[in-house]
C-alpha cells in the first residue's frame, strides 16, 4: 500500500511541473504584447510600459523566466496584483475558504440526493419511481448550472421570498448556489448508482447473500452498494475538480466572494499574476482529487493494492 | 454577463459637464439641469442606502484605478480642488481651492486653499498635501495610468505657503483647470499614503463627505458619514451627508442584480437590462432614470490610410448610410439614443451644430459613392477598377457588437448602400496589434476620457490611441490650441471648429451616447450628478 501510494505521488509531480509550465506560458499564448494588453485602455506612456515589464521580468530569457516563477511559486511568492496591489496569495487565502466551503455544500447536494435518487430507481427498475428519478436526473445533466440558477433565484427568492438573493454570509445563503452548482452531479451520481447496483444486484454473491438469509436491507448496503461504489467514488473526485470550474459561474450570479469570482474578474481586469496563480491553484486542487480517488480504490478494491 | 458591460472594465473616466439633480421619471441624457426650490427635497439626517451596481473595484487608490466604478465612489470620498457649476459647464466655482490664478501663458496654476478642511484621518488639508498627491502620480513607483495622463505636461508643483501651492507645467496645458473637478486630481491624504504603504490601495483616505467604513474586496465597500464635513461646494447643503451610510454590492450579473433589487435586498441597481427597465417602469412602483455620461460616445474609428477608406467619399458614405434610431429601437429600447457628435451631450464643447454637420441620408450616400466613381455590382456590392467595396471592421469581444446584435445590423445598413462588412473578432490583444498595424477599415474602441482633449487622442497626430492613423496638422493645431487653453468660453468654439472637420473628413463616425441606467426605490431624494455623470450621494436621502 505504502509504495503504491508514494508512486502515485511520485507521478504527480511531472503533471504539476507541467501545469506550472503552462500556466507560465499563459501570459505568452495570447496573441500580442502582455503589457499592451494589461494596460488596455489606460494610455500608459512607452516609458511606464517597459517600466512594468522590467519589473515583471518580462526581459529576461524565457527559461529564466520560468525558472524564477518556478522557485518563487513553491516559496508560496506570487507576486502582487498588478491592480490591487494586494499580495496574490492574500487574495487567494481570502476567497478559498467560501468557494470550498460552496464546493463541499454542493458535494453535499450531490451525494444525498444523487445516492438517494439512483437507489430508489434502482429498486424500482422500470416502474415510473425509476422514471421519475431518471427524468430528475436527465434534467440536472441537461441544464446548465447558471441556468438553474437564475431559476432557482427566480422562484425561490423573488416569488416565494424564502432565501436571499445575494450575498456570501450564513447559512441560508448557501442553499441556492449549492444546489444550483449540485443538482447537475447528482444527477451524473444518481443514474451512475442506478447502472451500477442493478449490476451489482444481478451477481452471485448477492444470491448467496440472500441465501444465507441476510435481510434485504443488509444485502443492499453491505453488500450491493459496496461493490456499486467504486466508479462513484471515482466520479465523485474527478467532480471534486469541475465543481471548482462550475463555483465560476456560480460565485458570479449569485455574488459570492470565492475563488471563481476572482478569478473572473481577474481575467476581465487582465491581472496576469491573479490569473496565473488561481488557475495554478485550481489546477493543483485538480491533482490532489485525482490523487486521492486513486488512493480510494485501493480501500475500496484490496485487488489494486497488489498490482 | 453582458459583455458590454465588462468592456467599461477598460475605462478611462473623467472630467467635465455638469451636475444635475434629477428626481422623479427618467430622461435620457438630459442636459444639465439645476435643483430649484420646488424640486428640491427635504431631507432629514439618517438613512442606509445600499447599491447594487454591476463592477467590482480593481483598487480603491483613485491614482492607479482604471475603473469607472471606482471614480464613482471616490466622488464622494474625495473633494476636487475646482468644482464645475451644475447649470453651466463652462463655469468653475471653489472647491478645496478658494480661488486660482493662471499664468497668461497658461502653464502655471496658482491655487489659493482652503484654510478649515481635514483629510479623514485628521490630516490637515494644506499645499504640502497637494503637492505630495501630484508627485505621487509621478512617482513611477505609483504606477498611475489615468491620473498620470490627466496630469499631461506636469513639470512639478511649489509650495508658496501653507496654503498656497503653484503647479507648473511644461507647456501651456490649460485643460488641467478642467481636469481638476473630478475626483482623479483630488488631494490624498499623505499620511495615509504613508502610514499603508502598498495597502494604501484598500485604504482611501480624502476630504470629502464620505468615509470608507469596510471594504470586502469582490463582495461590498461601505462608505459612513464624515461627521465634520463642512466644506461642501456652495450649490449643495451645508454641513455634513444626509446619508448615514452609503454601501455598493458588486452584482455582476444582471438577472441577479434586478432579482435583488426587486427582492429589496438594495435599493438601488445600475446597468439595467433594456427588457427590464421596460417592465420595472411599467409596474411602476419604481423610479428609473437614463442618465448620460461624459466624454467620447461609442464611435467608429475609420482608417483613412487603408483602402478604400482611404477615400473620404467612402467614409462620407459610411456616416451617412447608418440609421441609428433603428438600432436603438431593436437593440438599446430607449436605454440609449442615437449620437451624431464625437463629445457626449454633458461634455465642454458639444454643439447642436455639430450634429447636422452629416445627416443620415442613404440616398446622398449612394449619390457620394457614385460620384466617387463606385458603380453597383451584379450581387449589389459596388466595384470600382474591378474592386470590390469591402471594409474590414476589426471587433474586440469586449465591444459588444455582436453580443448585442447591433454589428449584423450595420452591416445590412451598409449593404443597402451597396458596401460589404466583413467582421474580423480577435481577443483585445490582437486587435489593437491589428489596428496598430492598420490592418482594418473600421474599429471600435471604448474607453471613457470626459475632457475634450479626448478628441486629440483620437485624431492627434502621434497619439498611441490614433488608430485612424490620420496626420491632419491643421486639426492637430486646432487641437493643441484647445487644450492649452484654459477659459472654457474659448476653448468650446475650438473643439465646435475640431468636430466639425473630424466629421466632414470622416475620421470618426459617432453611433450611440453611452449612458448609466438606473432603477431605485422611489423614497430615494436628491441624487446629483457629477461632471461626469455618475451619482453624488451628499444631497441624497431616503424618505420614510
Amino acid at each position: 500500500m505504502g509504495r503504491y501510494l508514494a508512486r502515485r505521488a511520485l507521478l504527480s509531480i511531472p503533471v504539476l511541473l507541467g501545469v506550472s509550465l503552462f500556466v507560465f506560458l499563459m501570459i505568452y499564448l495570447l496573441p500580442g504584447d502582455p503589457v499592451t494588453i494589461m494596460t488596455f485602455g489606460a494610455n500608459p506612456t512607452p516609458k511606464q510600459v517597459e517600466a512594468i515589464r522590467e519589473q515583471m521580468g518580462l526581459n529576461d530569457p524565457l527559461h529564466i523566466q520560468y525558472l524564477k516563477f518556478i522557485s518563487k511559486a513553491v516559496r508560496g511568492d506570487f507576486g502582487r496584483s498588478i491592480r490591487s496591489n494586494h499580495l496574490v496569495i492574500d487574495d487567494i487565502k481570502r476567497n478559498l475558504p467560501p468557494t470550498l466551503l460552496l464546493t463541499a455544500a454542493a458535494m453535499g447536494v450531490a451525494i444525498t440526493t444523487g445516492f438517494l435518487l439512483g437507489i430508489v430507481a434502482a429498486l424500482h427498475r422500470n416502474t415510473w419511481v425509476d422514471n421519475v428519478s431518471m427524468t430528475l436526473a436527465l434534467l440536472g445533466v441537461s441544464m446548465p448550472a447558471f441556468w438553474l440558477g437564475i431559476l432557482l433565484i427566480y422562484f425561490f427568492a423573488v416569488q416565494l421570498g424564502w432565501f436571499p438573493v445575494t450575498g456570501s454570509q450564513g447559512v441560508n445563503r448557501l442553499v441556492l448556489p449549492a444546489v444550483a452548482l449540485g443538482w447537475g452531479y447528482a444527477a451524473i451520481i444518481a443514474r451512475l448508482i442506478r447502472a451500477n447496483l442493478i449490476d451489482a444486484m444481478g451477481q452471485e454473491f448477492i444470491l448467496t447473500a440472500r441465501a444465507k438469509g441476510l435481510p434485504n436491507r443488509l444485502v443492499i448496503v453491505r453488500h450491493a452498494l459496496k461493490n456499486a461504489l467504486i466508479p462513484v467514488v471515482t466520479i465523485i473526485g474527478l467532480q471534486f475538480g469541475n465543481m471548482l470550474a462550475g463555483a465560476v459561474v456560480i460565485e458570479v450570479l449569485f455574488a459570492r466572494q470565492g475563488i471563481g469570482r476572482l478569478l473572473v474578474d481577474a481575467i476581465l481586469q487582465r491581472d496576469f499574476p491573479l490569473v496565473q496563480t488561481i488557475v495554478l491553484f485550481i489546477a493543483v486542487f485538480y491533482v490532489v482529487s485525482n490523487l486521492l480517488v486513486d488512493v480510494s480504490y485501493a480501500f475500496f478494491d484490496p485487488r489494486i493494492r497488489y498490482e | 454577463m453582458n459583455i458590454r458591460n465588462c468592456l467599461t472594465a477598460l475605462c478611462l473616466v473623467g472630467l467635465l459637464a455638469s451636475i444635475a439633480i434629477v428626481e422623479g421619471q427618467a430622461h435620457a441624457a438630459p442636459p444639465p439641469t439645476a435643483p430649484t426650490e420646488s424640486e428640491a427635497p427635504v431631507c432629514t439626517p439618517g438613512g442606509k442606502l445600499i447599491y447594487g451596481t454591476w463592477q467590482a473595484p480593481d483598487t480603491m487608490d483613485i491614482q492607479t484605478t482604471s475603473l469607472q466604478i471606482v471614480i464613482a465612489m471616490a466622488q464622494n470620498i474625495f473633494d476636487p480642488l475646482i468644482r464645475l457649476d451644475p447649470t453651466d459647464n463652462t463655469r468653475y466655482l471653489p472647491g478645496l481651492a478658494e480661488r486660482w490664478e493662471i499664468s497668461p501663458d497658461n502653464k502655471e496654476f496658482t491655487l489659493y486653499l482652503r484654510k478649515d478642511v481635514k483629510f479623514h484621518d485628521g490630516t490637515p488639508f494644506n499645499a504640502e498635501a497637494v503637492k505630495k498627491t501630484f508627485e505621487r502620480i509621478v512617482d513611477p513607483e505609483t504606477k498611475a495610468f489615468l491620473t498620470l495622463t490627466a496630469l499631461g505636461p506636469y513639470e512639478g508643483t511649489e509650495v508658496i505657503d501653507e496654503y498656497t501651492v503653484k503647479v507648473k507645467f511644461s507647456k501651456p496645458y490649460g485643460a488641467f483647470i478642467n481636469l481638476l473637478t473630478e475626483p482623479l486630481l483630488a488631494p490624498i491624504s499623505p499620511t495615509a499614503v504613508e502610514k499603508w504603504g502598498p495597502e494604501y490601495a484598500d485604504h482611501p483616505t480624502g476630504t470629502g463627505p464620505y468615509m470608507l467604513g469596510e471594504y470586502v474586496k469582490n463582495d461590498h465597500l461601505t462608505l459612513v458619514r464624515n461627521p465634520d464635513y463642512n466644506w461642501g461646494p456652495s450649490f449643495f447643503h451645508q454641513g455634513a451627508g444626509y446619508l448615514d451610510e452609503i454601501t455598493w454590492v458588486f452584482l455582476p450579473e444582471n438577472a441577479t442584480r434586478v432579482a435583488a433589487f426587486e427582492r429589496g435586498e438594495v435599493n438601488m441597481i445600475d446597468r439595467v437590462p433594456p427588457d427590464d427597465l421596460a417592465r420595472l417602469q411599467q409596474e411602476g412602483k419604481y423610479k428609473t432614470l437614463v442618465q448620460g455620461l461624459a466624454g467620447a460616445p461609442w464611435i467608429f474609428v475609420v482608417n483613412v490610410t487603408k483602402p478604400p477608406t482611404d477615400e473620404l467619399a467612402v467614409r462620407q458614405a459610411l456616416a451617412y448610410g447608418l440609421n441609428r434610431q433603428a438600432i436603438v429601437d431593436l437593440v438599446y429600447k430607449g436605454t440609449n439614443e442615437p449620437h451624431f457628435s464625437p463629445l457626449e451631450k454633458r461634455t465642454l464643447g458639444y454643439d447642436p451644430s455639430v450634429d447636422q454637420v452629416m445627416p443620415e441620408d442613404q440616398e446622398l450616400a449612394r449619390k457620394v459613392l457614385d460620384e466617387a466613381g463606385w458603380k453597383v455590382g451584379a450581387d449589389g456590392i459596388r466595384e470600382k477598377d474591378g474592386k470590390r467595396l469591402e471594409l474590414i471592421w476589426i471587433d474586440w469581444p469586449g465591444s459588444g457588437i455582436m453580443e448585442d446584435g447591433q454589428g449584423p445590423v450595420f452591416q445590412a445598413q451598409w449593404r443597402e448602400i451597396g458596401i460589404d462588412i466583413k467582421f474580423e473578432s480577435y481577443d483585445v490583444g490582437t486587435a489593437i496589434g491589428a489596428w496598430n498595424e492598420g490592418r482594418h477599415n473600421l474599429g471600435e474602441p471604448f474607453f471613457y476620457w470626459n475632457d475634450p482633449n479626448v478628441l486629440r487622442f483620437l485624431v492627434g497626430t502621434g497619439s498611441g490611441l490614433n488608430w485612424t492613423k490620420v496626420s491632419d496638422p491643421e486639426l492637430d493645431k486646432i487641437l493643441e490650441e484647445a487644450e492649452a487653453t484654459a477659459d472654457p468660453a474659448k476653448r468650446k468654439p475650438l473643439y465646435v471648429e475640431a468636430q466639425k472637420r473630424i466629421l466632414q473628413n470622416g475620421y470618426l463616425i459617432p453611433t450611440f451616447g453611452k449612458s448609466l441606467v438606473l432603477a431605485m426605490d422611489k423614497n430615494i431624494e436628491g441624487i446629483a450628478f457629477s461632471p461626469t455623470g455618475y451619482p453624488i450621494w451628499f444631497d441624497t436621502c431616503i424618505k420614510q
